[in-house]
């Protein structure tokens, strides 16, 4: 392993999840560590970007996010 | 009142916290490093070392005493987010708590005394006498400050005369400036050389090595042997990606302030477009109440337009 630089994919995703204002650890970890194929961050950029969480409590909304990236780390 | 922390930054001669090419190590700089190599017990002969030289405290002692601390600082509210410092530790009744300052910013020195003054208070229950700890924070600051003499000095809360107490101490060190020194073939101590072989690559390392004790070498090494491992890339790859998602916090934030901005100037524009209108109405001799429906100025403004 070595380190790399952070793709645009995974800035988009950071950048997404700082505006739904979910927190810095977990978004970090989401985005090198949870999602490690650009599929999986495909899939769930495009979840992000088609949910709305207008209505959700932050709880709820943590809730929702860490569900949708089990689901989809399941799927590999 | 002229202090160090307003005297303004300076990079020159600042550390890259990436891998050094040829050492093929990551610098202590760089914040994962530091964890690994600093906070960890199983090389706390590193940080006696660097602390027994800099504080001219028995190594073996120092060894043989000190323990670390959690470094997650209670709360004092529980919506208060979570306060992680790089080092904490301590040496018989004495909390030393380092912080590593790659980031050119004199908040970020605030934010420390703020962690500093967390601990020195947080032996205090309610009710209890008041109690207190005695610390040292030691800033490693991958920045210097414009027309700094000393490449590391020591600060207290203090009056012209004396000393207001001796239980709190903070420590600046410089690390640009170390290396400064060493270009500047000023005789270094032997915790200054330790410090700069941590920081080197192998081309600048030359100029110091073998001026050092031993634990020099072996930092080196394990420092390489480190950087290869999985778990700290994976470490290292988390904090890139929590460096980036600060960066978008901040450019949020001043988006947000420019916004505020403009709109505060444009508020002003269109008011001084309406004053103007007004002050050509009123040389025209028109009448208050017509001035004020096409303005929309209230009549006191509009008289106060035809006193100036």
């Amino acid at each position: 392993m070595k380190l790399k630089e952070l793709t645009e994919q995974e800035k988009e995703l950071i950048t997404i999840m700082v505006e739904l204002e979910i927190n810095r650890h977990l978004a970090a970890a989401i985005t090198v560590k949870y999602l490690n194929n650009v599929k999986m961050k495909e899939e769930f950029l495009n979840y992000l970007k088609n949910t709305n969480f207008e209505d959700l409590t932050e709880e709820e909304l943590e809730d929702n996010i860490i569900d949708k990236v089990n689901e989809i780390m399941s799927k590999k | 009142m002229k202090t160090l922390l307003n005297k303004g930054l300076n990079t020159k001669n600042k550390f890259s916290s990436n891998i050094l090419p040829e050492a093929k190590f990551y610098p202590l700089v760089n914040d994962c490093m530091f964890n690994s190599m600093f906070n960890n017990p199983k090389r706390k002969k590193y940080l006696c070392y660097f602390l027994s030289t800099f504080l001219n405290i028995d190594y073996d002692d120092l060894f043989n005493n000190i323990v670390f601390e959690n470094n997650i600082l209670e709360k004092d509210v529980p919506k208060e987010s979570r306060r992680t410092v790089d080092c904490l530790c301590k040496y018989k009744n004495l909390f030393i708590l380092i912080e590593m300052n790659n980031q050119s910013r004199v908040d970020v020195l605030k934010r420390n005394i703020d962690y500093m003054n967390k601990i020195y208070s947080s032996s205090r229950r309610v009710g209890s006498s008041y109690e207190y700890e005695n610390i040292i924070l030691i800033n490693f600051n991958n920045f210097s400050f414009n027309e700094e003499v000393e490449n590391s000095d020591s600060y207290m809360y203090a009056s012209r005369h004396e000393n207001l107490l001796d239980d709190i101490k903070i420590y600046q060190i410089s690390l640009p400036k170390i290396r400064e020194k060493m270009y500047n073939n000023i005789k270094l101590t032997k915790c200054e050389i330790f410090l700069l072989s941590c920081l080197l690559d192998e081309k600048e390392y030359e100029k110091i090595k073998g001026k050092g004790d031993d634990i020099s070498m072996e930092y080196r090494k394990e420092a390489k042997r480190i950087s290869k491992n999985e778990k700290f890339l994976m470490q290292n790859q988390l904090r890139q990606a929590e460096e980036f998602y600060w960066k978008v916090c901040e450019s949020k934030v001043a988006k947000a302030a420019a916004k505020k901005a403009a709109k505060k100037a444009a508020i002003k524009e269109s008011q001084k477009a309406k004053e103007s209108i007004a002050k050509n109405m009123l040389n025209k001799r028109c009448d208050i109440s017509l001035i004020s429906e096409v303005t929309g100025l209230s009549n006191k403004q509009i008289l106060s337009i035809n006193s100036r």
